[in-house]
């Protein structure tokens, strides 16, 4: 626009008209790509800022879901869950709400000729993020493992047992987001394993929306985040400079067509 | 200058006439500039990089794209970094591209779509 109007100025000076609407164009996009520029060296100080302290992410307590309550050929292990408020059969069916009670169910059977005295241990580091434990079906809650202790029984060959345990979910699910160490941690799921892994889902709180967005966009590394910046904030610079120029230069040019030097 | 082909009572310019007057335009204002605003001239209105500029200016970077590109870039980034820092969650580093590009996108589309109804003056 600046090329054509100032090239067809000497050949004809009835564009002058043309020059104030030129100029009041070129005012607002002056002013746009100052704050545009403003806005995007801003955007370089919090993204320098945010390189250099990183968010750290949280580490989960336990990263172990039960997963050493697995079957062998003389023992069966089995669990099930049932969703008590909600009257399910099976918990894992539909998300549990907040306040929703869950019952699992662990059954244990001795498949072998003799007879074996059996250990009963249920880790609910995992489910406890989500819940309290309203029921222990007599077994010894040890706070700091989160693990549920039944003393040792024998079982006769051929012989099953059942342990029953409770928990309610929080009224409020925590948004906390996945630990760094432990992706089943915090992620809207209550997952233990007693012979079979259970996975009870959870509704998720709005909050957790963010987080999965975040894990879903592509990892950038720090050196293309800053060419990007780099590249941006010069690019805003030099069309900043530009504009201001052509803003002076047609003023002097306008300064000159009145005083009939062009 | 040529005679016009259409009408012979007009005077045609050619291409290299129009750019001789162009820069002897912009010339002749250089002096009463200083010596800063020479020298940007001078660099502005190189010839090359002059064509890239406008090309660039006109549609990568068009004024309302890089200033919504700008304002979502900071006001998302910040209030991510912020959130994260809050309930410690990692982030992956293309916040800000995603939000840029984001804000670019609607100030490009709001221009487009105000160069189609605007009245060419």
């Amino acid at each position: 626009m600046f090329r054509k109007i100032v090239s067809s100025l000497p050949f004809s000076p009835a564009l002058v008209g043309q020059l104030g609407f030129y100029v009041r164009e070129l005012r607002k996009e002056q002013l746009m790509r100052r704050l545009g520029l403003v806005f995007i060296v801003l955007t370089a100080i919090v993204q320098a800022f945010a390189m250099l302290e990183p968010p750290q992410a949280l580490s989960a307590r336990s990263v172990d879901a039960g997963t050493s309550n697995a079957s062998s050929p003389s023992i069966i292990r089995a669990k099930s869950a049932r969703n008590l408020t909600q009257g399910l059969a099976d918990a894992t069916t539909k998300p549990a709400q907040p306040g929703d009670r869950i019952e699992y169910t662990l059954r244990t059977t001795n498949n072998s000729t003799d007879p074996i005295a059996i250990d009963t241990n249920e880790n609910l580091a995992d489910v406890l993020e989500y819940a309290t434990l309203i029921q222990d079906g007599g077994g010894t809650l040890d706070t700091t493992t989160q693990t549920l202790h039944w003393d040792s029984i024998v079982l006769q060959p051929g012989q099953s047992y059942s342990r029953r345990l409770a928990v309610q979910l929080f009224d409020t699910i925590p948004g906390t987001p996945i630990a760094s160490n432990n992706p089943l941690s915090y992620d809207c799921k209550l997952t233990n394993s007693y012979g079979n892994a259970v996975t009870v889902p959870i509704e998720c709180p709005p909050s957790k929306i963010i987080e999965n967005t975040v894990r879903a966009l592509p990892p950038v590394n720090q050196t293309a985040n800053i060419s990007f910046s780099t590249l941006l904030v010069l690019l805003a610079f030099i069309l900043y400079v530009r504009t201001v120029q052509f803003a002076k230069e047609i003023k002097l040019i306008r300064h000159e067509l009145s005083g009939g030097t062009i | 200058m040529r005679q016009s082909k259409k009408s012979p009572h007009v005077l045609a310019l050619d291409a290299p006439t129009i750019e001789t007057r162009y820069q002897e335009t912009i010339a002749s204002v250089r002096p009463r500039m200083t010596k800063a605003e020479e020298l940007t001239s001078e660099v502005v209105h190189a010839p090359l990089f002059e064509r890239i500029l406008d090309f660039v200016a006109g549609t990568l970077a068009r004024p309302l794209a890089m200033l919504l590109g700008g304002i979502c870039a900071f006001a998302g980034t910040i209030t991510l970094y912020a959130y994260a820092r809050f309930i410690g969650l990692r982030l992956s580093g293309s916040e800000t591209i995603v939000f840029f590009m984001f804000g670019w996108l609607v100030g490009t589309c709001i221009d487009i779509i105000r160069d189609l109804f605007r009245r060419k003056p």
